[in-house]
C-alpha cells in the first residue's frame, strides 16, 4: 500500500528527515538500497561488507540530511556518493587483490547486463559507452574496481599521467554528454 | 600543491581514485581556486550517477528492521530532549557543563547509535540571552579513532557569541585533527578552524561567531592541520542541533 510519503520526491523525503521523519527515511531507503547494496556489492564482492557499508552509508544520510544541498545535486545522487565513498573506504582499509579486482573491472565491462531499465541509467550508460575504450577501462576500474590511480597505472602497466588524463577527459565528456541530454529534455 | 598538479588530479578526485595525502593536496587546494572548485563539483556529480549503471540487489531483509530501530530510537531522544529545562533550574545551576548528559548507546546497533540531543536552556540575564543546546557523538568510530563517548554544548549568545564545550573527546595522533564547522539548512558549511582538545579530553572556546540561523554545530576528524574549505561527510564526528 502507498503511503503519502512514497509519492514525494527525493528531495522532498531528505528535507523531511530533518525534521527526524522515519516515514520519509523508510521510503528512500526502499527507493535506492536495492542499488546502494548492489553498488557496495559489486565493489566488494562480500556480501556481509556491502551489508555494512549500507548500513553506514543510511545511517550517515539520515544524520547529516542536514548537510544535504538541493541545489548542487539530486537526493539519489548525494546518497549512492555516500555509498560509493564508503565502499572506497572499506576497500582501501583492506587489503586489496589487484588480480580479483581486475576480474571484477572485466566483469563490469559486461553492461549491458547490469543497466537498470530507467531513462536515467540509459543515459548514463550511453555516455559512458560513448567513450574510448581506454577511458571506459580506465573509469571502471577507479569506480567499481576501487582502485586509485596509480593502482590502475600499475594493472595496465602505464604511466600514471596517463591515467590521470584517461580518468580525468572521460568524465569530463560524460558530464558534458549527461548535460546536453538534461538541456534538451528541459529547454524546449 | 601547484593548480596544475591538482587539476590533473580532478578525475582520479572525482571517483576516489587517490590517495589519502592526494585527496588531501587536492581539497587544500581547491579551497583556494575558484576554477578548480567548479571542475570538481561538476565531475563530482557522477559519482552519484555511475551507480546507475549497477544491477540492484536486495539487500537482507534484517538490515532494513536494524535500521529502522536506529532510526526510530534517534527519533524518540530527540523528541525527549527537546523540551525545554525551566529557566528556574538553569539559573539555579551553577555550571550547566555539568548537566551535560552522557550518551546512552543501544546495545545492537552495529555502527552507531543515537546521539543527537536538543535541550534549549534559556538563560536570561540582565539583557544577555543565552541558548544552550547539546549534543553527541554521531558515530562510533571515526578514522580508526573511538569517539563513541564525546558530548557537546553550545552556547549561543544574543551578544554574537559562541561558546563550544566538548568532554570526552580523544587525544588525536599528530596526523589529524579536530575542525569544527557551522552547517547551515541550505547552502556550505562554514569552518571555525581547527583545534586541539586537552589532556583531560575537553575543549572549551569562545568564537566571535554568531551561531544563530545555523542549523546546527558540527565537529570532524580531519587530516592535520584541519582548516579545511569543506567538511569530509564520512568523518563527521559529533554534532549539535540548533534550532533555526
Amino acid at each position: 500500500m502507498n503511503t503519502a510519503d512514497d509519492v514525494l520526491s527525493d528531495e522532498a523525503l531528505v528535507l523531511r528527515m530533518r525534521e527526524m521523519d522515519t516515514g520519509a527515511f523508510a521510503s528512500l531507503y526502499d527507493r535506492y538500497s536495492r542499488l546502494a547494496f548492489g553498488l557496495a556489492y559489486r565493489m566488494l564482492s562480500d556480501p556481509a561488507a556491502a551489508e555494512d557499508v549500507v548500513q553506514e552509508a543510511f545511517l550517515a544520510v539520515w544524520r547529516q540530511a542536514a548537510t544535504f544541498q538541493p541545489a548542487k545535486s539530486a537526493a539519489r545522487t548525494w546518497v549512492l556518493s555516500i555509498v560509493h565513498h564508503r565502499a572506497i573506504d572499506r576497500l582501501r582499509r583492506s587489503d586489496v587483490d589487484l588480480e580479483g579486482v581486475h576480474d571484477l573491472a572485466d566483469d563490469s565491462m559486461d553492461v549491458e547486463h547490469q543497466v537498470d531499465a530507467s531513462l536515467d541509467a540509459a543515459k548514463v550508460h550511453k555516455a559512458l559507452t560513448a567513450l574510448p575504450a581506454e577511458q571506459q577501462e580506465a573509469i571502471q576500474l577507479a569506480y567499481f574496481g576501487g582502485l586509485s590511480h596509480s593502482e590502475i597505472a600499475r594493472t595496465l602497466n602505464l604511466p600514471t599521467g596517463t591515467v590521470k588524463g584517461r580518468l580525468r577527459i572521460g568524465l569530463h565528456k560524460m558530464r558534458a554528454m549527461l548535460d546536453h541530454d538534461h538541456l534538451e529534455k528541459v529547454v524546449p | 600543491m601547484m593548480h596544475d598538479e591538482a587539476a590533473e588530479l580532478l578525475g582520479a578526485y572525482a571517483v576516489g581514485a587517490v590517495s589519502p595525502s592526494e585527496r588531501e593536496q587536492v581539497e587544500q587546494h581547491a579551497g583556494t581556486c575558484p576554477i578548480c572548485t567548479e571542475e570538481v563539483a561538476e565531475l563530482l556529480s557522477l559519482r552519484g550517477e555511475l551507480a546507475l549503471l549497477t544491477e540492484e540487489r536486495e539487500p537482507p531483509p534484517a538490515l532494513r528492521t536494524r535500521l529502522m530501530s536506529i532510526v526510530e530510537q534517534d527519533r524518540l531522544e530527540w523528541q525527549q530532549r527537546q523540551a525545554p529545562v525551566s529557566i528556574a533550574q538553569a539559573a539555579r545551576a551553577r555550571s550547566w557543563w555539568a548537566r551535560v548528559p552522557r550518551l546512552a548507546y543501544g546495545v545492537s546497533a552495529a555502527v552507531v547509535v543515537a546521539a543527537v540531543l536538543l535541550v534549549v536552556v534559556l538563560v536570561s540575564r540582565n539583557t544577555l540571552t543565552i541558548t544552550t543546546y547539546r549534543g553527541g557523538a554521531v558515530a562510533r568510530e571515526v578514522r580508526g579513532i573511538h569517539v563513541a563517548g564525546a558530548t557537546a554544548a553550545v552556547e549561543v549568545r544574543s551578544d554574537r557569541a559562541t561558546n563550544v564545550l566538548l568532554k570526552n573527546m580523544p587525544v588525536l595522533p599528530p596526523a589529524l585533527s579536530y575542525e569544527l564547522w557551522l552547517i547551515p539548512a541550505q547552502g556550505a558549511p562554514v569552518s571555525l578552524g581547527g583545534f586541539e582538545v586537552r589532556a583531560d579530553h575537553t575543549f572549551q572556546r569562545r568564537y566571535a561567531r554568531d551561531a544563530r540561523g545555523f542549523a546546527a554545530v558540527a565537529v570532524t576528524i580531519e587530516r592535520a592541520p584541519g582548516d579545511w574549505p569543506t567538511p569530509t561527510l564520512s568523518d563527521l564526528t559529533l554534532e549539535v542541533k540548533l534550532a533555526v
